[in-house]
């Protein structure tokens, strides 16, 4: 089978192929290694002292087998190009600067975090909004200072104020 | 006749409308808000509601409820984020308009559908609400795990054609609902000794990672400087044609026959409608290839489904003093203190009660869609912001609105993760339609199956015929598409061999 | 347009100003004498809405008054209540963090959950919420003794719902079959409405939850009341026997009550104490409970120290025993 059965929806340029094959290979792995883990997780469980037919571990075991099951089919079908049966909205391409500012924006989330214990919910949201929009790419008096303070305040009035939840 | 009129004329209070505006205001802000769900906001505001009496806290919680449910479409067609888990089925097709350059016509007709999906809603509750609601009582574990199972069968929709993926996926949404304490044995499943996972995964950090978050951070991923998804600044026309009406007249009407029913089972509310009434329309529509790329057929019935819901809500909670849903549930709490005891006797005692409720409800109705439609384009403007402001906001405020759900910091942790993990089904082409399906119906399915394991065995699910008549059409409803592929395959496959010979 | 953004982001400056300059935290130098000097916290380990949070908020806004001082109500829901409960065991005992203390605190720490009762002083305890059991209303089991009859003869085929894996109506139905020397089978249910529902609708053959949860059922003729688990009839069930009356002994119930990290102050203790019994006794928080079908009462700390102790120790045989 393989090359003789070209989806006649898939792009013509040599180089998206290999790539739509691995857009089902990769995920297929995933799926079977997840279930792999969660298989032996829940073979794990303690069992119930209560007296019952069906033990907790059953249900998860179940699903995870059928996962399993299904990440097989994937990869089979990936290789043989046999189960593609739909075009897929293939999604953009990331750009190397994208890639770059999302985990620069990720890490600051993350330190935003910590941030949270120690200081204020008002300075900390405050310094995450300047670096974030910064990150962005908003440059500017009114981006990186008139921007974050009204959003800031808007947060804090709805939630800190109105809904009195603890910040 | 009179308590009818008893009970509406009761709401000419100058001070009931006062409360119904600013149940109004207050139910579509914290809808348009991804994290804060309509029950979030109906249970803080029964704090302060309490000292009011009756009729005015009712008008103040039922319009929070309503309206709620007309906010929290916007951000799902905007950002792709529901505001309240009753709108992830809105954003299957109403954020793919809005990226087609149809977020006006996306956000008119989805407050219309929500406001006749509401209306129905109404209608039901003021007209059948005690015999329906006795139906409702024949659903116990062994109806409800049927019922449930029926409902798993929509994962083949919701994947959007790719049904190997779909499922997988549908799959791991089911395995991260086990996440948490066995529900029959209180056993811990993979909780790893955190006691914040023994209620199981948080389920609004989890779809709020999963669509907003997710969709955030792939924008910023593949964004390119002049160019690329910008946000969207093309409304186009903003109320719908005659065309769009007769479009969406069909799906107006499964969305509230399937509200209507889901509404009165007990403790299920407008996030499994809404799916659900999206799902049957697909089946049912003359072009269900377009379901998930944009159809005004898609979006009004999911929006129409998940509405009708309120009403039969409402009717399950008053008649049979039962939680219609997680909103009425926090309700009940407040009507007792009032000395409203929702139950039968109720519509014995204070019939003109239920009227002026179904009234309240009725104007609220009206209100939230004349916000709706006036405010509507302020709302939107909002996204003409550059994209590194709106990123941040986005951000930020799902961050922030996860947190206020539990005051946890683990919950936006789950949000993040779950961003991540959205952000590779994404990438991989992986649908995440059927991730949440799962999770919010694996915790029904296993529970139920086992209560009524425990109940009788087997013998208990085999005995009713609810159950069967459920499970029969879900096995129809998995086997009727590949048989009819197969057998459209054979006779093309025939006609092509005839046409060979003759030639 | 321009303008209005200048103008509205000037106010929300200038309000952001003003409450970062009211709400300074900081750590304030403690003296007994001045207790209370800032607002309270009181942490309720369920969500907002909940039975429970509203007998914990009314109190709260009772207290208040006789404080001085705002208490703030912090909703702190999860793992069946322990997340609460351990967040408010690792605050600092300094009085200005209390919590609402559930049936569950002596519970949890032999389901596999870090909650301790020796890590909370006590301040009091101020509702009650007996346990009930109850058939559907065309049930043939017309008194406990039946139903305890019928399970004798097939033990294991009587199925009794309840609110939840775990719950304290579980533990009672558990205690009900021990005391009666069979054996019930319990079918567990996410919360105590559907547990009852399933009741009405003869899904199963009895349910055990909260008086208020069967009362107002029973009123309506769904359920049949059998016997309530409390030393007293109940005003709401005047009709229903106790179960001791029906020669089964069983005391059983959930209660809530407030209580404090471990180690607080003599001044702290004592002036809350105080705002409690007050607030425990005022009429609106009497009314409230009992509107809302629970029983409300004032048991002063010493009391409620030996009475959480003896369900500690009950818990202990009743849960431990079951694995």
């Amino acid at each position: 089978m393989g090359d003789t059965t070209t989806n006649p929806d898939a792009p013509a340029t040599s180089a998206a192929r290999p790539g739509r094959r691995l857009r089902d290979l990769i995920p297929a792995l995933a799926a079977a290694a997840f279930a792999v883990v969660a298989f032996v997780l829940a073979s794990q469980v303690p069992e119930g002292a209560r007296l019952t037919q069906f033990s907790p571990r059953w249900w998860p075991e179940l699903l995870a087998a059928l996962v399993l099951l299904l990440s097989v089919f994937l990869a089979v079908g990936a290789l043989r190009r046999s189960t593609v049966t739909v075009e897929e909205d293939v999604p953009e391409e990331a750009t190397r600067q994208g890639a770059w500012r999302l985990t620069a924006m990720l890490a600051t989330i993350v330190g935003y975090g910590v941030l949270w214990y120690f200081i204020d919910f008002r300075v900390s949201t405050l310094l995450l909004f300047i670096a974030l929009t910064w990150l962005g790419g908003g440059r500017g008096w009114k981006a990186l200072i008139l921007f974050p303070i009204t959003v800031t305040a808007i947060l804090y009035l709805l939630f800190g104020v109105f809904l009195r939840v603890p910040l | 006749m009179s308590p009818i009129v008893e009970g509406f004329s009761a709401l000419l209070d100058p001070m009931i409308l006062l409360c119904i505006a600013a149940g109004a205001l207050l139910g579509m802000l914290v809808g348009a808000f991804p994290g804060v769900t309509a029950t979030m906001a109906v249970a803080l505001a029964s704090g302060f509601t309490l000292s009011l009496e009756p009729l005015p806290g009712l008008a103040v919680l039922l319009t929070i409820y309503v309206s709620a449910n007309f906010g929290d479409r916007v951000p799902a067609i905007l950002i792709n984020t529901p505001g309240t888990p009753a709108s992830i089925a809105t954003t299957f097709d109403g954020y793919a308009m809005a990226r087609k350059g149809k977020a006006g016509l996306a956000l008119t007709s989805s407050a219309f559908a929500s406001a006749w999906g509401t209306l129905v809603g109404i209608v039901l509750l003021m007209v059948a609400a005690i015999p329906l609601s006795r139906l409702a009582l024949n659903f116990g574990p062994a109806e409800m795990f049927a019922l449930v199972v029926f409902g798993l069968t929509m994962m083949i929709g919701v994947s959007g054609g790719r049904i190997v993926k779909g499922l997988i996926a549908g799959g791991f949404g089911l395995l991260l609902a086990t996440v948490g304490r066995d529900p029959i044995t209180g056993t811990p499943r993979f909780t790893f000794g955190a006691s914040e996972l023994s209620d199981g995964i948080p389920f609004i950090a989890a779809i709020i990672g999963l669509f907003g978050i997710a969709e955030v951070m792939n924008q910023i991923l593949v964004h390119r400087k002049g160019r690329g998804v910008e946000p969207i600044k093309d409304f186009g026309r903003w109320f719908p044609t005659r065309e769009d009406w007769r479009t969406m007249f069909k799906p107006l009407a499964i969305g509230s026959g399937v509200g209507g029913v889901v509404g009165i089972v007990p403790a299920t509310g407008g996030d499994i409608a809404g799916i659900l009434g999206w799902d049957q329309a697909r089946r049912l529509s003359k072009h269900p290839e377009e379901f998930g790329k944009g159809s005004l057929e898609g979006l009004t019935a999911a929006d129409t489904s998940s509405n009708s819901t309120l009403g039969g809500s409402v009717t399950t909670t008053l008649a049979l003093g039962l939680p219609g849903d997680s909103v009425m549930a926090v309700m009940i709490g407040s009507m007792v203190v009032w000395g409203i005891q929702p139950g039968p006797s109720l519509f014995a005692n204070q019939p003109d009660l239920v009227y002026s409720i179904a009234g309240i409800m009725l104007i609220a109705t009206v209100v939230a869609l004349v916000i709706s439609v006036l405010r509507m384009r302020g709302v939107a403007k909002l996204l003409e912001l550059p994209q590194h402001f709106l990123w941040a906001v986005i951000l930020v405020f799902c961050m922030v609105g996860t947190y206020a759900v539990n005051n946890s910091v683990f919950d936006v942790a789950v949000m993040l993760v779950f961003g991540v993990v959205g952000l590779f089904l994404k990438r991989f082409g992986i649908p995440p339609g059927p991730v949440v399906l799962g999770l919010i119906l694996g915790g029904l399915a296993e529970g139920n199956l086992r209560r009524a394991l425990e109940i009788g065995g087997p013998a208990n699910i085999l005995t009713s015929p609810i159950a069967l008549g459920l499970l029969a059409v879900s096995a129809l409803a998995l086997l009727a598409p590949p048989l009819r592929n197969a057998w459209r395959a054979r006779r093309a496959r025939a006609a092509e061999s005839t046409t060979t010979a003759t030639s | 347009m321009r303008s209005t953004t200048f103008r509205l982001s000037a106010a929300a400056l200038a309000v952001t100003a003003l409450t970062a300059g009211c709400a300074d935290r900081g750590g304030v130098s403690e003296d007994a004498s001045d207790y209370p000097s800032q607002e309270v916290t009181l942490v309720v380990p369920y969500d907002a809405g909940g039975a429970s949070d509203l007998a914990a908020r009314t109190l709260a806004s009772e207290m208040e008054d006789t404080l001085g001082q705002s208490i703030v109500v912090e909703n702190r829901s999860g793992g069946a209540g322990s997340v609460g409960l351990e967040n408010l065991a690792s605050q600092s005992a300094d009085g200005y963090t209390i919590g609402y203390l559930p049936v569950e605190s002596v519970m949890l720490g032999y389901q596999g959950y870090e909650v301790d009762p020796v890590d909370y002083d006590l301040i009091g305890q101020m509702v009650s919420v007996p346990a009930t059991i109850a058939v559907p209303a065309d049930s043939p089991y017309e008194t406990l003794e039946d139903l305890v009859e019928a399970a004798r003869s097939e033990p294991g085929s009587i199925a009794v719902s309840n609110s939840g894996a775990g719950s304290i109506w579980e533990a009672a139905t558990t205690e009900l079959g021990q005391a009666t020397d069979t054996e019930f089978q319990p079918v567990p249910f996410d919360g105590g409405a559907p547990a009852v529902t399933a009741a009405v609708g003869g899904q199963v053959d009895a349910v055990v939850a909260g008086i208020s949860e069967t009362a107002p059922a029973h009123a309506d003729e769904q359920v049949r009341v059998l016997a309530v688990f409390d030393a007293e009839p109940s005003e709401s069930l005047p009709d229903v026997q106790t179960a001791t009356e029906q020669g089964v002994d069983i005391v059983i119930g959930g209660w809530g009550g407030i209580g404090a990290p471990a180690g607080l102050p003599d001044g702290a203790r004592s002036t809350l104490e105080e705002a409690f019994t007050e607030a425990a006794s005022s009429e609106d928080f009497q009314t409230i409970i009992t509107d809302s079908g629970n029983i409300p009462v004032n048991v002063p700390s010493d009391e409620f120290a030996e009475f959480v102790d003896a369900e500690y120790a009950r818990f202990g045989e009743l849960l431990e025993g079951q694995d």
